[in-house]
């Protein structure tokens, strides 16, 4: 049951390049893969509501800034009502997955995810005059964007100024609204803790037992063996929503678990190298 | 000196990078040269030493009694499975309970020491000590830990030393099984990768362990209430700083987690230069700080809390959860019609809500959708925001078994229909996987391991009736087989599996129930079909071992609970372990045969064979038919009843039931073997004469024993030939020449080392019947039971590197119920282990059990003995009156030293091993004693001896052994008879002089007396013995009389046993009716006899 860890429509980056067409940019971006291709960009990062994506062509290192215009609070609001009242869109986003349908979500909500217009558009080079947009620089900006959108839909929503959390946090308070206040989620760092598993009584009292009983740790016994069903915890995470990489992440935590599990069963079956011969 | 080994879970670090380290310490049972007199602890008492504070000015003292680190470094290779972990000595401190200023070691906290002074006044509080010992690093600890055998104590051998039995604390096993633990947790992959915040705002990775599975944390729970307190003791400065258990424990799991999947991920490659790609490469290397500026730091952070959030959909609400009910479509084929294919017949799967705490509260999603509010009540319970769950439920399981996604698409989802393929999808992978995710799955009730019928395997056992020609041919008889394959419970012809095969579907309706016809198992069984015949014949041995593997199956299999363990090998055989055996049927004498063997047919009881001088017991009578039908059968057998139940005369009755069955038929036997250890040579060749005198004996043994010319010619004379390990090693190309009607060896944990010389050359010994006796409990000590199952039976437990994979290593570290089990059942057709207190025997057994053992001297000994008989006889001609009476009586105590020990006549405190063939004798029945978890009195009537055997006994054991004697004060009798009878870990061996505890004492703890020499007066004897046995006595007593042949010894005990009412009156005096004899008359008495001495080898 290996699956993508979005489920990941290929039509997102048909879309990108749907979107780029309507915008009348998708001339330019031949020569932003070329660039691309070419080993131009040296990094890319998504923060701020914004891309950075620095491109060298050679000559120069330029700062590419690639941004959307965020949408309002109220606006934000009424796309998140949209989702909460969507059954599946709803019950995909809690899980970690992108509907299918979210552009037609934010539309009847009267928003748009993707910006129609390109007065919606920031588009910056620190190379290049605001006169000659889009720049080559930019028009590899845009690509390399595109494949990060592909791998990570999310980050749509981020640069329209909400990032996951705050999303999947927004959906739970207005579907769940008088259970958040109720009692709080632990932090996921703390599921699975022991603490609070046993009390902790004062040493001066165990003096009778100081030394243990034997005879429960005679009881004791382990089954160390391959777990029944391989890779449960990574199946039920799925991959993480990393903006670049996650499924070369994904994969590499595959291998780990796997080869973890083998050396531990190399490890608990070892020869005994004792005193027998 | 006995010791004990401690350790303790150092924490150097906690978050966000916990680290720690393992500290071992070991310490002696008692504080060395310990003044143990009043006036010495009166002494202590007034040093202020309670009240030093550890932070105060007072030096914490350094802990008395423990071992120096270089003594301590050499045993953590042996211990730790061969590997010498990488160690460095290190200082700690240790809160302990304290008496009187001084820790309590293992002797005085039990209150095993006799202490004048004890009293309830001595308060016992916990003080600081300093310990020195050795630290292991994290993974050095997990691979010591990991490979720690899991028993209260060990035996180690160190180049020459051989130290037995070093105690391992509870401490450093608890430490053990929470290593184990780990290991659970890494194979089980039961750990999540993370991100931790430290003060600073920088993040570190690592690696946590995750348990919120059920199995899981009962786990810990167990392990949390077996943590000794004194775990939490270490490295503290005052007492409340000590750490809660579960704060310790998960220390330890966290840090040895996250530095094994480190190490063992380490060398593979980055996956790129993204944030994510560096944590995860941070995740994969020693150094755990996240090379990433705090903006992109912070950013991936919030990205996995998102991430992990995946878990908490389903595992966090403590009251309700999201479940699953398959329900297979509706078909109309009545029982016993051909199956149905309706490859379209659509199954549901339906969603519901379900109680945590009770599967059976489920709420279905159509009263969910209908419900009104923001709760709903159930029996009792508040589901809150029903409607949310369900739906958060369903969109995380819409990733695990993607057909949910489809029914999302309404608006209110109430089931999802699955086609036949998706149905066994789900119950086969998905479904276990949501399970395990912490959905509720509920499954048809035929989906069990009992109910849905699958492929497997079918074997029938075919074996000729009683009485027919073949059947009681001795030797290796043969069966026939017939393999089938089976559906279920319908037989499968090879056309209808094609058929079925070729439906290629894996659920089919059949009969009006659903098959599993995995497509996995098509596969195999095609390809059992077509390697193995499915007619022939097989040894009896495989047949057994085929029968005893598939009861083990139907009697262990838990419901719902797949079978991991792979199949045995059996000769030429590979069972496919994709294919159950599920049934085997068995006809003819087989099946009565097997009954019996298993014990689900009782024995019967063999009459004494003609010739047998004396009667058996109904148990022994039940032995003995045990005996003659593994014979029989061709199997060899391992009588390993309790010590003093008689094995010895068993073995006997066998030899001459046998020999008459023969004759009977007119048929001449070869001769039997018996090997035995040196010490009991003496004993078997007495017990023969006496219990089966037409059987000729000859002792082969010795320096004078025939060389193998005289014996091949003069061995048709012999019915029975008594060997030691010793000879039989040594003659081996003698003794192998000849094909033995029988070899059966005594004290067989002889052979327990499987790659000995002499376990080696017994194995290559031919006999038509072989036959094991031991009164160790064989069954726990598994390398020696492989061992005699190899002689008895070769081949049976499979080769030693699979047998220790599949049975050793997870019954003796992982303490694993099914392979202990599993191989439970495979032994024991074979195996015949009575204990005294089985209540069958008990019945059978007299309250008193009396027997005498013959034991034999050792050279030096011997010559001892002949230089003293003939210097102080040659004296006496001389002597008279007085002076010769005295003498005599002098002479009679020398001899009676030189027959327990020499170092008892020379006066010397040692050497003591090897040098008295009584003494050896006493240890090895000691060591049966303690196996079995008996308790023994030792009488002597000397004090000097006394002492020698604590001594001895003590350090053989390694375990106090308690001495009575006349110098103690009455108080300190009591105590230690207390002790005795009350104490929890009270010593079981206890030492008593004759005289001083002869009387007025009430010992009946103990089930074994041993008379170590004797008093020649049955009834201080009896008086003696009577210690132990006394009304409320609810065992019977094994009292055991220890006769050295060919002495003074066997020369009284004669007299005393042929004229007991004479030998009463005459020695009731004492002993000095002796004096009166004449010198002629004396000699004839006390000289040995060369016969009964001559068989003597060193003691191995």
């Amino acid at each position: 049951m290996s699956r993508g860890p979005w489920n990941t429509p290929p039509q997102w980056s048909q879309r990108w390049h749907r979107w780029l067409a309507h915008l009348g940019l998708d001339v330019y971006m031949r020569q932003g893969r070329r660039y691309a291709q070419r080993g131009a960009i040296q990094s890319a990062q998504i923060y701020g509501g914004q891309a950075h994506i620095q491109v060298d062509d050679g000559a120069q290192t330029c700062q590419v800034t690639l941004g959307w215009a965020p949408l309002s609070d109220r606006e934000w609001e009424t796309v998140l009502g949209h989702l909460a009242h969507d059954t599946l869109a709803t019950a995909q986003l809690l899980a970690g997955e992108m509907p299918q349908e979210v552009e037609a979500l934010f539309r009847r909500a009267g928003v748009d995810l993707l910006p129609e217009e390109m007065d919606e558009m920031a588009m910056a080079c620190s190379g290049c005059g605001q006169e000659t947009m889009p720049c080559r620089h930019v028009a590899a900006g845009l690509y390399v964007l595109g494949q990060m959108v592909a791998e990570d839909p999310w980050i749509l929503f981020r640069l329209r100024g909400r990032d996951r959390h705050q999303v999947l946090q927004a959906l739970r308070r207005l579907r769940q609204s008088d259970l958040s206040s109720g009692e709080a989620a632990p932090a996921p760092s703390e599921l699975g803790t022991l603490a609070g598993r046993a009390p902790s009584v004062p040493l001066s009292v165990e003096l009778d037992a100081f030394w243990g009983q034997a005879r429960k740790l005679d009881e004791l016994a382990h089954r160390i063996g391959p777990p029944p069903i391989q890779l449960a915890l990574l199946r039920r995470l799925g991959a993480p929503p990393f903006s670049r990489q996650s499924l070369e992440i994904y994969e590499r935590l595959r291998e780990i678990y796997t080869r973890v599990t083998q050396a531990a069963l190399e490890l608990a079956y070892a020869p005994h190298l004792d005193q027998e011969e | 000196m006995p010791l004990t080994i401690h350790a303790a879970w150092l924490i150097r670090a906690e978050s966000p990078a916990p680290d720690g380290e393992l500290f071992i310490w070991a310490e002696y049972h008692a504080i060395p040269g310990a003044r143990r007199d009043a006036e010495g602890a009166a002494a202590q008492n007034g040093r202020p030493a309670d009240q030093r504070t550890p932070n105060g000015r007072g030096r914490i003292p350094s802990h008395p009694a423990q071992v120096p680190v270089g003594q301590l470094r050499p045993l953590l290779g042996p211990l730790g499975g061969g590997m010498v972990p990488e160690t460095r000595p290190a200082n700690t401190q240790v809160w302990l309970p304290t008496c009187r200023g001084e820790p309590q070691t293992r002797t005085r906290s039990l209150g095993t020491a006799p202490l004048p002074d004890r009293d309830a006044q001595a308060p016992v509080h916990l003080a600081p000590w300093q310990v020195t010992g050795l630290v292991l690093g994290p993974m050095d600890a997990l691979t010591f830990l990991a490979s720690l055998q899991d028993r209260r104590r060990a035996d180690v051998v160190l180049g020459q030393t051989y130290l037995r039995h070093i105690r391992l604390g509870n401490d450093l096993r608890f430490w053990g099984h929470a290593a184990k633990f780990t290991l659970e947790i890494l194979a089980g992959q039961h750990y999540l990768p993370g991100l931790q915040a430290d003060a600073q705002g920088g993040f570190h990775s690592l690696w946590t362990p995750y348990l919120t599975e059920g199995r899981l944390q009962e786990q810990v729970a167990r392990l949390l209430e077996a943590m000794p307190p004194v775990c939490r003791a270490y490295g503290l400065e005052t007492l409340d700083q000590a750490p809660a258990p579960d704060h310790l424990l998960e220390h330890f799991l966290a840090t040895l987690v996250d530095r094994a999947v480190r190490l063992w991920t380490a060398e593979l490659p980055s996956v790129g230069d993204s944030p994510g790609a560096l944590w995860l490469a941070s995740l994969q290397s020693p150094s755990n700080r996240l090379p990433l500026p705090p903006q992109p730091a912070h950013r991936l952070y919030q990205d996995w809390v998102s991430w992990l959030e995946q878990l908490r959909a389903t595992a966090w609400d403590a009251q309700v959860r999201v479940a699953f009910e398959l329900e297979p479509p509706e078909l109309a084929s009545a029982p016993g019609a051909p199956e149905t294919l309706e490859k379209d017949a659509l199954w549901t799967l339906h969603y519901c809500l379900q109680a945590q705490d009770d599967p059976e509260i489920r709420v279905p999603a159509e009263e969910v959708w209908r419900a009104q509010g923001t709760s709903l009540r159930v029996e009792g319970r508040r589901f809150d925001q029903p409607q949310e769950r369900l739906l958060a439920g369903l969109g995380a399981a819409s990733r695990l078994f993607p057909p949910i996604q489809e029914s999302l698409r309404t608006s209110r989802p109430i089931h999802v229909r699955l086609t036949t393929a998706q149905a066994y999808q789900f119950l086969r992978d998905a479904g276990p996987l949501l399970a395990s995710s912490g959905f509720g799955v509920v499954l048809p009730s035929w989906w069990h391991r009992q109910e849905v019928a699958r492929l497997g395997l079918r074997l029938r056992l075919f074996s000729p009736e009683p009485g027919s020609a073949d059947s009681h041919a001795v030797g290796r008889p043969e069966v026939r087989y017939r393999w089938d394959l089976t559906l279920g419970d319908r037989v499968l012809s090879p056309e209808e599996f094609e058929r079925l095969a070729s439906l290629d579907t894996p659920l089919i309706h059949v009969g009006g129930r659903w098959v599993e016809l995995d497509p996995e198992q098509v596969a195999v069984a095609r390809r059992f079909l077509e390697r193995n015949r499915t007619e022939g014949r097989m040894p009896l041995l495989q047949a057994i071992r085929l029968a005893q593997v598939h009861r083990t199956q139907a009697e262990e299999a838990a419901p719902g609970v797949e079978s991991g363990r792979s199949w045995l090998p059996v000769d030429g055989l590979d069972l496919p372990e994709l294919l159950p055996l599920e049934q085997v049927q068995i006809q003819g004498w087989l099946e009565q045969a097997l009954d019996r063997l298993q014990g689900t047919a009782p024995l019967e009881e063999l009459e004494e064979p003609e010739g047998f001088v004396g009667r058996l017991r109904p148990y022994q009578r039940r032995g003995l038919a045990w005996l003659v039908t593994m014979r029989e059968l061709g199997l060899g057998a391992c009588l390993a009843d309790d010590m003093g139940l008689g094995k010895t005369i068993q073995a006997i009755a066998l030899l001459l039931h046998t020999r008459n069955q023969a004759a009977a038929r007119g048929e001449r036997l070869a001769p039997a073997l018996l090997v035995c250890p040196t010490s009991v040579v003496t004993n078997w060749r007495h017990e023969v004469e006496r219990f089966a005198p037409g059987l000729r004996v000859l002792a082969h043994h010795g320096s004078g024993r025939w060389n193998g010319h005289g014996l091949r010619r003069g061995l048709d004379r012999y019915d029975l030939v008594i060997t030691s390990y010793g000879t039989a090693r040594r003659d081996l190309e003698l003794l192998e020449q000849v094909h033995w009607s029988d070899v059966i060896l005594d004290e067989a944990q002889n052979i327990k080392n499987p790659g000995a010389k002499q376990t080696q050359a017994v194995r290559r010994l031919r006999a038509d019947n072989r036959v094991a006796l031991t009164g160790t409990p064989v069954e726990n000590r598994l390398l020696e039971l492989w061992s005699i199952m190899e002689f008895l039976n070769p081949g049976y437990l499979g080769r030693r590197e699979r047998f220790r994979k599949q049975f050793v290593l997870p019954i003796e570290r992982y303490n694993d119920p099914e392979a202990a089990a599993t191989l439970r059942r495979l032994v024991q057709p074979f195996l015949l282990r009575r204990l005294k207190t089985d209540p069958s025997i008990l019945s059978d057994l007299p309250a008193k059990n009396e027997m005498v053992v013959y034991c034999s001297l050792t050279p030096e000994q011997i010559a001892l003995y002949d230089r003293v008989v003939r210097e102080t006889l040659e004296h006496l001609d001389v002597a008279q009156g007085i002076q010769r009476r005295g003498q005599v009586l002098a002479l009679l105590t020398k001899l009676k030293q030189i027959c327990n020990h020499p170092a008892h006549y020379l006066g010397q405190k040692g050497p003591l091993r090897g040098r008295s063939g009584k003494l050896t004798r006493l240890a090895e029945m000691l060591e049966e004693v303690l196996e079995s978890g008996h308790r023994a009195l030792v009488f002597t009537q000397f004090v000097e001896m006394g002492q020698l055997l604590k001594a001895h006994l003590e350090e053989l054991f390694g375990q106090e052994v308690l001495f009575l004697h006349g110098g103690l004060s009455a108080a300190q009798r009591g105590e230690m008879v207390q002790l005795f009878q009350e104490g929890r870990n009270a010593p079981p061996i206890f030492v008593l002089s004759l005289r001083a505890g002869g009387l007025g004492l009430n010992l009946t703890r103990a089930n074994h007396v041993f008379h170590f020499d004797r008093w020649w007066n049955p009834a201080v004897e009896n008086q003696a013995t009577d210690r132990a046995f006394r009304i409320g006595q609810q065992r019977s007593v094994q009292v055991y009389k220890f006769v050295v042949a060919g002495t003074l010894e066997e020369r009284i005990h004669e007299l005393i046993e042929s004229k007991q009412n004479l030998a009463e009156a005459i020695v009731g005096s004492g002993e000095d009716w002796l004096a009166e004899l004449d010198t002629e008359e004396l000699r004839r008495l006390l000289e040995l006899r060369r016969d009964a001495v001559d068989a003597v080898e060193v003691l191995e």
